[in-house]
């Protein structure tokens, strides 16, 4: 198993090296940030100094060479626009977008779990297709409205929580923060897991080993959660290690609904001002995570299905 | 060129010197907490929200307006602009005179000291000068636009509380200038190595009346009141700055108490924010100029009458209502300082069939085909203002196709490189000074893409920017507007507004020149 | 039974046909019919999708006025079944005064044309890279998965985001993003189904009696693939319509005269707060129905074509 995680490890650097090239490919196309840096009132002759001065006048290829040698010493530079080692700023910023993902993959689960559960035991029965209705509602809604809506209903007009940015520390006041910006990122996702529960725990309900269980006299419950459930689980948990690519996406869009300090809202704004090191960087580091979550999930599979070996 | 003592400057800023310094000591209160303050020491806490948050806070690296309002309060500007005749008026520099056309004399406030405790002098007025004036500071380049605009030579240091900044020409606007630049302590700025340039960077050090405290960015900057503060005590004991991009997040915190000032409220939304009974609007006519260019060098719209054709067409008074609830005003003038407008200026009128006849003069009856640029959400309204003023182009003739771009695109890119379409929507923010105003459309200014090139507005600048007598920039001035008027290298479309919510609680009143400036507001009792 | 076939179920025939080889077409077709008439979301899902493209398609004659040019003197007028609504405007004006209905009608044919193009190009693209990959092996597949790990380790929006900003907006441009960036589910399906079947005996038998790879991909396996590309495209055009709405919340949709449903949405969202709930109340209306429909109709695909596909 220490081999299988040092080979999956090591195929992560193409993985990189490709995203980064591809980063800096996209970005360059529009020209440089040299523009967007300077204040209205810069010269042309200006702008053309600062654009050789800070090396924005060669090709990108020569620019992405050059982020990489600096990179692999564990240099990610500093960021154009706020002076401040891209590194430091992503860090910062990381805890705030992980405590929302988290959150809301949290509540993706916890309500997906029971609803598929109980819409594939009731299978074509109202319950069932309640749950499946609400599940493909909250599918079709979107993120940015289903956002503002719940601000307008839940912060302005009952005033039960608090209206967007994040906590100030202290966990009550963190929870309250988070719970609005982590419904609306998790809703997708609740609804894409409902369904998958339900279509794998019908599946798994059909088979010999669940008949036997139901034949030894175990009740329904125990044949439910303990039995088949575990077993319907192993594309579930799949699907959740690629989930967490879509919710780090996702979460651009909640986060600036919400003034969410995270990542997302640093990576758009770094976007809009071309910085590039900021861009890059963040990219880098969530397709980090996404790779890493994903071997996670890998080897999950082996607790889930004993079958599984690594190799 | 005006001069005023530190007496009368006091005056005119409103505020009492004597303040007990004790008192503003006090540490910070929650704005509910009962709390038996002397009328004079500042309490209570303020939320500001900000449609984005500040990059750095470096003088001479940040280039937003939210990094302007954040700097105006941990900094001094040398000098203050007036908010109704927005004239330049003592504030840090106490007073000034010309020693020659080529020589400023200034003096600074006696007795003021930087949050480190080391005093603003002349060699503090002299080291900021100058870092405001270089080419790079710590290697990192930096435009000098002071350098430029002032035609800069030297500082000198006269005495401790005087210098003097020596030009190679005559400086008309350096006092414009100045309200725009810091005064920076040595101590905390000399050291441009890359650690200090980033420390600096988020831990800003000045003499303005807040003190830094801390900054988690994207989230929240937290200033307090800073005790020692050498001129009108503030008073309000803590200032939050957040940055809050979604509008309707914005407005929703404002009516919960959330926050107490809210920027860029959409005029539609107006009523909504004093509805919840807690908050009011605040709104002024600013400097932001909102106008499409006209790239001159295309066929058709080189020709004067088609681009007066142009702005006639444009249904001004229509827009106002069902976009701008009202609000707005078409350009009399692209001069916003009012001493310094034209007196007869007037907005080109809305009028289809002369805008028709112009056409059929330029032998283009027909009309023609354009590409007109607009950014997104840059501006109040301005995709939708680009799509009204489409449809009343189309109605003389033109076939318009309307582009809404993405700002790192449209000035990233097409106005960097000067290509943007036919018809391209932008706003400028204003300097406040007509001289500057006019470089908007002069041939050398960089982000104008217009290709205008006329000799007798160039041979006009030029003279203005010669000239220091004021009766004489006068004449210039009606004279390059006139020019610009009957010559149009824009249409011309309005001077933004900007609306601001506030909450009731607090007294403040918003300004014409974008900036949020705490420095007299109140807590309402 | 042919007479009683209704028309929408001939969306599905070819392809089931092909799949189904030597099942007799008409029994198949009534095994379709009485599955989807089995289950009532999905028959809803027919109706509603039905409704959907004859709007698209008659939208010039449907539309009671241009949907992109309003008069300003109109601008912002409610419902005309509301006080003070005006009967031309069955559904109420924006506030530059274009009809609300008009624009929704129209906003069909730009959304579904967003919708069902991306997702065309991307399983077009996704399906060849997949056979390829899984037919030869080796180190293309290599080359093709690691490109392919490369796209989900990037988050979609940050991708879309980075290359509209480039390219600019515009519909070709959306359409290529959407489903340049949406090939990978495809490729790794198809792939994986391409694994299995080339061990197959009537594949080893087609390469026996010495038949050319490009026939043998095509011809022979391609075909039974397709009902998991019929799935995850079904599934795919709805999230496609959702991008749209995402992405013109960020401004990078179309341009804003031209009605999609997405950005009718995103335009309107700050009038949640004042009351004028038929600007975004429509369109949102609108996207929900036809994303519902097509999950739902999806769900049922899968059930029907293939339960075990874990999409």
């Amino acid at each position: 198993m220490g081999v299988y995680i040092i080979r999956r490890l090591l195929q992560t650097i193409p993985v990189l090296l490709g995203v980064t090239a591809l980063v800096y490919f996209i970005l360059f196309q529009t020209g440089d940030p040299t523009f967007l840096m300077v204040s209205t009132d810069a010269s042309r002759e200006e702008v053309e100094r600062i654009r050789r001065e800070l090396g924005f006048d060669q090709p990108w290829y020569i620019q992405y060479l050059q982020f990489l040698g600096r990179a692999v010493r564990g240099d990610f530079g500093v960021s154009l626009r706020q002076g401040q080692p891209v590194f430091d700023l992503i860090l910062e910023r990381y805890p705030a977008t992980l405590e929302l993902t988290f959150a809301a993959m949290f509540i993706a689960l916890a309500l997906a779990l029971p609803l598929g559960v109980i819409s594939a035991t009731r299978r074509n029965s109202a319950v069932d297709n309640l749950a499946m209705a609400f599940a493909l509602v909250g599918q079709s809604t979107p993120v940015f409205f289903l956002g503002i809506m719940l601000l307008f209903v839940f912060g302005g007009l009952l005033g039960w929580f608090p209206i967007g940015g994040r906590g100030r520390g202290e966990p009550i006041d963190e929870l309250r923060h988070l719970v609005l910006p982590a419904i609306t990122l998790g809703t997708f996702s609740v609804a894409r897991n409902a369904r998958l529960v339900r279509s794998t725990l019908l599946e798994v309900l059909g088979q010999d080993y669940v008949r036997t269980a139901r034949a030894k006299g175990l009740t329904e419950r125990v044949v439910i959660w303990h039995h088949a459930l575990k077993n319907a689980l192993i594309p579930v948990v799949t699907v959740v290690g690629l989930e967490f690519g879509t919710l780090l996406g996702g979460a651009v869009i909640t986060e600036t609904v919400f003034a969410w300090p995270g990542v997302g809202s640093l990576v758009i704004k770094a976007i809009g001002q071309k910085d590039f090191p900021v861009v890059v960087g963040t990219v880098t580091i969530l397709s980090a995570s996404f790779v890493l979550i994903n071997l996670v999930v890998d080897l999950l599979y082996g607790y889930l299905d004993p079958r599984v070996r690594y190799r | 060129m005006g001069k005023l003592s530190r007496r009368e400057f006091l005056g005119l800023v409103g505020g009492s010197a004597v303040a007990s310094v004790a008192a503003a000591c006090a540490p910070a209160q929650a704005p509910s907490a009962p709390s038996a303050p002397t009328p004079s020491g500042p309490r209570g806490e303020v939320t500001i929200l900000q449609g984005v948050d500040a990059n750095t806070l470096d003088p001479d690296f940040r280039n937003s307006v939210p990094e302007f309002n954040i700097n105006a309060h941990i900094f001094d500007m040398f000098l203050w602009r007036d908010p109704k005749t927005l004239d330049p008026k003592p504030w840090i520099i106490s007073e000034w005179r010309n020693v020659d056309d080529l020589t400023w004399e200034f003096k600074l406030v006696r007795g003021a000291k930087f949050h480190d405790g080391t005093p603003v002098n002349a060699e503090a007025a002299k080291f900021s000068i100058e870092r405001h004036t270089k080419e790079r500071v710590g290697g990192k380049p930096i435009v000098p636009a002071l350098r430029r605009l002032i035609n800069f030579e030297k500082v000198e240091v006269v005495d401790e509380y005087t210098f003097r900044i020596k030009t190679t020409a005559p400086a008309a606007t350096i006092l414009d200038e100045l309200t725009s630049y810091e005064i920076m302590p040595p101590s905390v700025y000399a050291d441009e190595s890359a650690e200090n340039l980033a420390k600096v960077a988020a831990k800003p050090v000045g003499s303005g009346p807040y003190r830094f405290v801390e900054w988690v960015k994207d989230q929240r900057l937290v200033m307090e009141a800073n005790p020692d503060y050498w001129g009108p005590k503030p008073q309000i004991q803590r200032l939050i700055w957040k940055p809050v991009p979604e509008l309707s997040t914005r407005i929703l915190a404002l009516q919960r108490g959330e926050a107490d000032i809210i920027v860029n409220v959409a005029p539609d939304q107006m009523a909504n924010v004093e509805r919840s009974g807690n908050a009011r609007i605040c709104r002024i006519k600013g400097g932001r100029n909102i106008f499409v260019g006209i790239r001159t060098d295309r066929p058709y719209l080189s020709d004067k009458r088609v681009r007066q054709a142009l702005n006639y067409a444009v249904n001004f008074d229509a827009i106002n209502r069902a976009i701008l609830n009202g609000i707005g005003e078409r350009t009399r003038t692209i001069v916003t300082r009012p001493s310094e407008q034209p007196p007869n200026a007037k907005p080109y009128p809305y009028d289809p069939d002369k805008a028709r006849q112009l056409l059929k003069e330029a032998g283009v009856p027909e009309g023609f085909k354009v590409v007109m640029d607009s950014p997104n959400g840059r501006y109040i309204k301005d995709k939708e203002i680009a799509q009204a003023i489409a449809q009343d182009l189309q109605r003389i003739g033109l076939q318009v196709e309307l582009k809404v771009l993405d700002w790192a695109l449209y000035a990233g890119d097409m106005l960097a490189k000067r290509q943007p379409d036919d018809l391209f929507f932008l706003g400028l923010g204003s300097p406040f000074n007509a001289q500057s105003e006019f470089n908007y459309i002069h041939p050398d200014f960089s982000l104008n893409s217009t290709y205008w090139v006329n000799q007798e507005f160039i041979r006009l600048y030029d003279e203005l920017r010669r000239t220091l007598d004021r009766a004489k920039r006068q004449e210039l001035i009606n004279r390059l507007w006139e020019v610009a008027y009957d010559d149009p290298p824009w249409i011309y479309v309005w001077h933004q507004v900007d609306i601001y919510g506030v909450s009731n609680r607090l007294e403040w009143n918003c300004r014409p020149d974008e900036r949020i400036l705490l420095h007299e507001a109140r807590l309402r009792s | 039974m042919d007479e009683r076939l209704k028309p929408e179920t001939a969306v599905g025939v070819p392809a089931l046909g092909r799949e189904l080889g030597a099942v007799a077409r008409r029994r198949a077709r009534s095994r379709l019919v009485s599955s989807l008439r089995a289950n009532g979301l999905a028959s809803f899902g027919v109706l509603v999708l039905l409704l959907v493209c004859l709007s698209a398609i008659f939208a010039d004659v449907l539309a009671p006025h241009n949907p992109r040019v309003g008069d300003l003197m109109d601008s912002k007028l409610p419902p005309a079944f509301l006080p003070g609504g005006d009967p031309r405007f069955i559904l109420g004006t924006d506030e530059l005064g274009r009809d609300i209905l008009s624009r929704v009608i129209h906003g069909s044919r730009i959304s579904l044309l967003v919708g069902f193009t991306a997702v065309a190009l991307a399983g077009f693209i996704g399906v060849v890279l997949g056979l390829v990959s899984g037919f030869y092996g080796g180190r293309i597949d290599d080359v093709i998965m690691r490109i392919a790990d490369i796209q989900l380790a990037v988050p979609f929006i940050l991708l879309a985001i980075a290359v509209l900003a480039v390219l600019g907006p515009g519909i070709q441009n959306l359409i290529l993003t959407l489903g340049v960036a949406g090939w990978v589910t495809y490729g790794r399906v198809v792939r994986g189904q391409v694994i299995s079947l080339r061990e197959k005996e009537f594949i080893e038998a087609a390469h026996c009696i010495g038949v050319p790879n490009l026939v043998i991909m095509f011809r022979h396996i391609l075909p039974n693939t397709l009902a998991a590309v019929i799935v995850v495209g079904s599934f795919a055009v709805a999230s496609t319509i959702l991008a749209e709405a995402a992405l013109s919340f960020l401004g990078l949709g179309v341009p804003p005269d031209i009605p999609t449903w997405g950005g009718m949405v995103a335009a309107g969202r700050d009038q949640i707060l004042t009351g004028q709930w038929w600007v975004y109340t429509f369109p949102g209306l609108a996207i929900m129905l036809t994303v519902l429909a097509i999950n739902a109709l999806g769900d049922w695909l899968r059930d029907y074509l293939d339960p075990r596909l874990k999409i």
